[in-house]
């Protein structure tokens, strides 16, 4: 048969051939010609949180050196860049593709547990409390802290949703207020100088994840050295809080399955901290009162913060602290959002376990005020930053669910202020905060006339548009009067190039 | 610019595939493929691009002098020796120049500051390929090219340039002369280079990926025992995958637009000694110094002596080929000292099984990969440690046991693609759609989808490997 049929087989053959050959070309002409859609190309990522890679700007050194046709991340928490990188992360088709690739990436393996992991590891926490020198010793480790922001660093669109606060409306319908008009002579809009701050390590088991904390001998001993010098300054002007907030591993997970994970013990690592600390620093050791609590929902699953809860608790620590009587939270009035899918979300790169397991956010609105004045760099078209009248616990309904721990405190804006009107005598409190001290600054206006909070990863910044003669913290103290300083940061971050210069 | 990237898929390759299909004669052809080969060469740099038309052109004078030479009756080989001698130097300087100074400070102390020289990219493939054909110019194996361009377009050849195979002259400069497309070899290079672009997007990837993050800098210290096993394999995996698949393209390539490369793979996880091996690794570069080395400075047909010196230059060069750094000629002579094993001591296919000698060879493999990985010394010693449990770790912990359940599916598939069982199926498949009509058509479908297949899960893989996301807004 194969003899007789030998030509027609052939023919056949070369039938197949062709259209194997046009089916291969028409994909790739068909891929290529959306590629080409410059207007399909997406700018930004709203799961990953970044801007794309830009088609980068045509130099002579970088055709030269070969950087502008592609180039690896120049500095750590940096992208790699070029046009190769800019062809692909910008590509029209990429989020279709990206999910593709994740469905395809999910028949891996068995997915049940997790390991989100970047490579990284644990320092030991040494014993004991040790001299200035041997901390400065310890701190000279090595450099690994996250890169130093440009000079003017510009506060990201942070939590308050991009592109949803039109000049004059918020989402919830509200009227603001544009106060002041940015100035004109600040850097180009949307330039990214805020510090890359790129997810940790997650462990992710019956659907839902825990953030890894991993001691860093030099990034702790660099935090305690600067707390002290800040505690120099503020000495006889303010009272200095540290409040080092845990995250989720350390206080969700057994020992046996932290350790097993390779997850530092943050309660050991917290204390080693506190211990060499000047005796002038109230510290505010949430751990015990969190992890006594760990059977609720004081974490989020599918995102690294805490939740209001969470915060609640460590705001019970603190008032022992200061010596105050904590408010009960029945007496809050609460909102509440569901659907929430956070961070671990978008760093597992969607992973379905966690979709399966969506998280609510419940804010407590406090009793004194619920108003506040924001300084943020959104709708500044020229790059500078507007002040907003807003709300501490806001309405975010219809928010993409990515972004509902957004309804806290205006979400990561340089500085913020509240005046409590229900109390009179001049008290004062000044917040430095990464996110996690979003949910704890509502709980915190009701015993104070003045709340003023910083974000410290965008403050100096601030500093620097607001022609202030100072960018670090205790010229902010000096300027405002203020009594308290709490200093709120989770203690993934106490390498933060930007909180430790701000601690002068 | 990398095969693995969608700008050079989309762009770049589409691009010269329908210009090398539209563009009328030879010559014409010829210009445009050189065009676009510098193009690509140029993305690296266009900094780099002088040290490939010198040396190309070091070559080009030199094969003309040496044919001048030998027809006024000469050897030639003096002008032989100095086209070696520069194009090896130029190698030497942009390759060792820091490697040998830093031994040097080692030792002595000076010099204080250790230039950095960048390497241009490639320039060890394109440095033996113009050896290969200038020694074969004086040696009558092959023509001498007159016309520099055409010579150049040898050397730069966008589909070898910078990541082999290394190949020989006399092998393609019929196809750069007179090559012709076939519809059949169109056929066999799409799948061709559809497979090697998986293999490299998706499987070299994921192997590489797992690998890093249990061999990792700061991790491996605490890695447990299965789990710096487990990154071993992986690396192992990832090094065949990576390496063949850009082969793979490039001989793809070649058949979609009429240029006939030489197989450079012949499944190396599979031999049965480590002889064996280096007849399937890399096959151009062991021919390459088989050829111009081993068998010039006598081969085997010669003293015992003399025969495990030659092997000695051999492997020890090939280990400084692969890198400057201890560690790669620690591994060439690694292979160097299992190859006198085999060849003087132990006999293997006279006193072993062939099942165990295959284990067993894959086995050597895999501990010469973890020397091959790491060129920081104290590294490669945690690593070593590690495999035979004195970091002290436990055998096994959690995290490199969640890793590799994660994979554990992919892994399988990745094993089995570095063996000839893929091959097998699709032969089997070749032969049944003879046996009749229906399978025939099944088998022209497959033949059509397959490589559509390939090319979309590589799609979603490299705009998947774009995936970067950050805890706070970045815009």
């Amino acid at each position: 048969m194969a003899n007789n049929d030998a030509p027609n087989i052939r023919k056949n053959k070369g039938t197949i051939a062709v259209i194997k050959e046009l089916v291969f070309l028409g994909f790739l002409i068909l891929v290529s010609v959306i590629g080409l859609m410059w207007f399909l190309r997406p700018k930004t990522s709203e799961v990953e949180k970044r801007k794309l890679t830009k088609f980068p700007t045509l130099t002579l050194k970088g055709v030269w050196d070969g950087s502008f046709f592609f180039h690896e991340a120049k500095a750590e928490g940096e992208l790699p860049g070029g046009v190769n990188t800019w062809y692909a992360d910008t590509y029209p088709l990429r989020e279709l593709l990206i999910q593709g690739d994740q469905a395809v990436k999910s028949l891996y393996g068995k997915q049940g547990e997790q390991l989100i992991s970047s490579g990284q590891s644990a320092d030991e926490i040494p014993d004991g409390s040790l001299t200035p020198e041997q901390l400065a010793a310890l701190a000279g480790l090595d450099d690994s802290t996250e890169p130093e922001p440009a000079e003017t660093g510009q506060a990201p669109s942070g939590e308050v949703p991009s592109g949803e606060v039109p000049s004059g409306q918020t989402p919830g319908g509200d009227q603001t207020e544009p106060v002041t008009e940015a100035p004109t002579d600040v850097q180009g809009a949307g330039d990214v100088t805020a510090p890359a701050e790129k997810a940790g390590d997650i462990y992710i088991t019956n659907n839902c994840g825990y953030g890894i904390y991993y001691f860093s001998q030099s990034n702790s001993a660099k935090y305690v050295l600067a707390m002290n010098t800040l505690a120099e300054s503020l000495k006889g002007k303010a009272n200095l809080y540290c409040m080092l907030c845990p995250i989720s591993a350390g206080i969700m997970l057994s020992d046996s399955v932290r350790e097993s994970i390779g997850a530092s013990d943050e309660n050991e690592a917290m204390n080693w901290m506190y211990q060499q600390m000047d005796p002038s620093v109230k510290t505010v050791a949430v751990y015990n009162n969190l992890k006594s609590h760990n059977n609720e929902y004081i974490f989020f699953h599918t995102d690294h913060h805490w939740t209001a809860l969470g915060a609640y608790y460590a705001y019970l620590q603190f008032c022992t602290e200061k010596g105050i009587t904590p408010h009960e939270l029945s007496s809050f009035e609460t909102m509440t959002f569901s659907n929430f899918l956070g961070t671990f979300y978008s760093r597992s790169n969607r992973s379905p376990k966690l979709a399966a397991n969506p998280d609510t956010v419940t804010a407590y609105i406090p009793n004194g005020t619920n108003d506040m004045t924001m300084y943020t760099s959104y709708g500044s078209k020229n790059g500078g930053y507007t002040e907003y009248k807003w709300r501490i616990v806001n309405d975010v309904s219809g928010y993409p669910n990515s972004e509902l721990y957004g309804t806290f405190a205006g979400g990561d804006q340089p500085y913020n202020y509240a005046h409590n009107p229900e109390i009179t005598d001049g008290s004062s409190v000044l917040v430095v905060k990464d996110s996690y001290g979003n949910a704890f600054i509502p709980f915190l206006i009701d015993h104070y006339e003045h709340i003023y909070w910083i974000d410290y990863r965008y403050f100096k910044g601030w500093c620097s548009w607001a022609g202030k003669p100072y960018s670090w913290i205790s010229g902010l103290v000096n300027e405002k009067g203020i009594q308290d300083v709490i200093i709120c940061n989770n203690i993934d971050f106490v390498g933060s190039e930007n909180l430790l210069g701000l601690m002068k | 610019m990398v095969f693995s990237s969608l700008f050079f898929v989309f762009v770049f390759f589409l691009a010269n595939i329908l210009t090398q299909a539209f563009v009328p004669d030879i010559k014409k052809k010829n210009i445009v493929m050189l065009c676009f080969s510098l193009v690509f060469y140029a993305w690296s740099g266009l900094r780099f691009v002088p040290l490939l038309l010198i040396m190309t052109f070091i070559c080009w004078v030199g094969a003309i002098e040496v044919i001048r030479a030998q027809a006024r009756g000469k050897s030639g080989k003096p002008i032989l020796a100095a086209a070696i001698v520069l194009v090896l130097l130029i190698l030497g300087i942009f390759k060792y120049t820091g490697f040998f100074l830093k031994n040097v400070q080692l030792l002595t102390g000076v010099p204080k500051e250790i230039p950095r020289i960048v390497m241009p990219i490639g320039i060890s493939f394109y440095t033996f390929q113009l050896l290969s054909y200038v020694i074969d110019v004086y040696r009558g194996d092959a023509e001498v090219q007159k016309k520099y361009w055409l010579l150049l377009l040898y050397a730069s050849l966008f589909h070898q340039c910078i990541a082999g195979p290394i190949v020989r002259y006399r092998d393609v400069y019929e196809d750069i002369l007179h090559r012709k497309v076939k519809l059949s070899e169109v056929s066999r290079g799409i799948t061709r280079f559809t497979v090697g672009l998986a293999k490299k997007a998706i499987l070299a990837n994921g192997c590489s990926k797992v690998a890093d993050t249990l061999l990792a800098a700061g991790v491996i210290e605490t890695t447990s025992v299965l789990g710096v096993w487990l990154g071993a394999i992986c690396y192992t995996l990832f090094i065949y995958l990576d390496f063949s698949a850009y082969s793979d393209m490039a001989i793809g390539m070649g058949l979609m637009t009429g240029f006939h490369y030489k197989e450079n793979f012949n499944y190396p996880y599979t031999a049965d000694s480590i002889t064996d091996f280096w007849r399937r690794w890399h096959i151009s570069l062991s021919t390459f110094f088989r050829d111009y080395v081993y068998i010039p400075l006598g081969g085997n047909r010669c003293s015992k002596a003399r025969h495990i010196f030659n092997m000695f230059v051999v492997w020890g060069l090939t280990g400084m080929w692969h890198g400057a750094s201890w560690n790669f000629i620690l591994w060439g002579l690694y292979y160097f000292v299992f190859l006198v094993l085999e060849k003087y001591v132990i006999h293997p296919e006279q006193r072993i099984v062939k099942p165990l000698r295959r284990v067993l060879t894959l086995l050597v493999v895999v501990i010469g990969w973890v020397l091959f990985r790491f060129s920081d010394m104290g590294m490669l010693g945690t690593a070593l440690k590690g495999m035979v449990g004195l970091n002290g770790n436990a055998f096994h912990t959690a995290p490199s046991w969640i890793i590799f359940q994660n994979n554990v599916w992919f892994l399988l598939f990745a094993c089995v693609s570095v063996t000839p069982l893929g091959t097998h199926i699709a032969n089997a498949m070749r032969n049944l759609s003879r046996k009749s009509a229906a399978w025939f058509w099944t088998y022209g479908v497959w033949d059509i989808l397959h490589p559509l297949i390939l090319l979309v899960l590589s799609t979603m893989a490299l705009a998947g490997a774009s995936y970067n996301p950050f805890l706070y807004f970045q815009f």
